[in-house]
């Protein structure tokens, strides 16, 4: 692969502290991931593949190591800052979606270009182009309660790339799904759509790992 | 200090309006808790001679109190949501201004609606009396207590949010 990292882990150690009894998740994780890789963490449940998504986005830190993302050393890096830096840079699906319910999937879809600042007309137009990119263009108005629970990680999908973001991180995005519409995702995950971008995706099944152009295993560590 | 970014400003109406109505049975129970306050409050002051007499100070210190932990409650429901905020690269300024803006709306409609409520009550009691009484000191205690309990809402929305996303999503459930 050529060129530096886009998302470098150092040495990286992760213990939850779990009430008195600590498990660790990691104890030395390297990682190099390179620009416009497609990138499938495979493992089984409890491995520890929500918990690296979490330390690369920055949502948890690190007891031990760094974590870089495009140069940036997000494992320090100051809790107002990151904000701005995930704004930037970052595109999240998460394993349980975190939709609003009572929001419209257009309003769902809208929030990031909201924290960006953006105008309602460029808004509009983004938002519109995500939600035809992953098929959700009928369900624009509707509540996301109301939603199937696979349509909800379509509108998750739209929300993770509205923003045009470099880096996207997903969190078992093949789940809920069907096996059409999951040929569908992936094919457009390494599509056109995804041109230029970062994919570092997890998955506890087989499917995403074909697709993916590198695949790398976590093993459950023992207690 | 750059934490309170007011050019910001505008994201934050967008969030407190929408938040507003999109946290509906949240608004459901501040209107109904917070009214039900403001109502008891214009009920007491209401009678003759009670907002010059000393009983006015503590009662008025209970409305403030009242308001406050009415308005810390409800944002416990959301903080949930403000973990998703800042995932979704939301500043702390800004939803900590989204909250502000959101609790002060449903406190003024509340009190508005409560001490319709309460002067319905004294009125036939105390009939136009009650105007001459129940006046401009018990509508200060009133705004008063609006802006306390929206800050105390706020503040306690901008200390949660200090915590990475990963912490506040694991007690929050
Ligand atoms: N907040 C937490 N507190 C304690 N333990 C946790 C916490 N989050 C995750 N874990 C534990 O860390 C391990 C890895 O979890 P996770 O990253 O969610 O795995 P995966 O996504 O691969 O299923 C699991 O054993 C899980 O129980
Ligand atoms: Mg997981």
């Amino acid at each position: 692969m050529p060129g530096e990292p886009v998302v470098k882990l150092e040495h990286v150690k992760k213990v939850y502290d779990g009430q008195g009894k600590p498990s660790s998740v990691f104890e030395d994780l390297n990682l190099e991931v390179y620009k416009g890789e497609f990138l499938a963490i495979f493992g089984p449940t409890g491995c520890g593949k929500t918990t690296l998504l979490n330390l690369i986005a920055g949502f948890d830190r690190p007891q031990k190591g760094r974590i870089y993302v495009k140069g940036v050393e997000v494992s320090s890096l100051p809790e107002s800052k990151l904000a701005g830096f995930r704004r930037r840079n970052l595109g999240m699906v998460f394993q349980t979606n975190n939709l609003i319910p009572h929001m419209t999937v257009f309003e769902n879809v809208e929030l990031p270009l909201v924290f960006s600042g953006l105008g309602r007309a460029e808004r509009k137009q983004r938002v519109e182009e995500a939600l035809k990119a992953f098929w959700v263009s009928n369900y624009a108005d509707r509540k996301v309660s109301t939603l199937s629970v696979g349509e909800c990680r379509m509108v998750s999908l739209a929300r993770a790339m509205v923003t045009d973001p470099e880096i996207v991180l997903l969190d078992e995005p093949t789940d809920f799904l069907d096996a059409l519409t999951v040929d569908l995702l992936l094919s457009s995950l390494k599509g056109k759509l995804m041109k230029g971008k970062t994919l570092i995706a997890t998955t506890h099944r087989g499917r995403l790992t074909r697709v993916a152009e590198r695949v790398i295993r976590l093993k459950k560590r023992l207690p | 200090m750059m934490g309170f970014p007011f050019k910001s400003f505008g994201t934050s109406v967008w969030l407190g309006l929408k938040y507003f109505r999109i946290a509906w049975f949240r608004v459901k129970l501040g209107v109904l808790t917070l009214s039900m306050v403001a109502a008891s409050f214009t009920f007491f002051t209401g009678f003759r001679g009670f907002e010059t007499s000393l009983t006015f100070i503590p009662v008025s210190i209970i409305m403030a109190v009242a308001f406050s932990a009415v308005m810390l409650h409800l944002v416990k429901w959301s903080i949930h949501d403000v973990a998703l905020f800042k995932a979704l690269g939301a500043n702390r300024g800004t939803i900590t201004l989204a909250v502000l803006l959101e609790l002060t709306i449903l406190g003024l409609l509340s009190s508005a609606l409560g001490v319709t409520v309460g002067l319905g009550f004294i009125f036939p009691l105390q009939g136009f009396k009650v105007f001459q009484s129940a006046g401009v000191l018990t509508l200060t205690v009133v705004l008063f207590s609006v802006l306390l309990g929206a800050s105390v809402g706020a503040l306690s929305v901008w200390r949660e949010s200090k915590r990475t996303v990963a912490e506040i999503l694991s007690y929050a459930g």
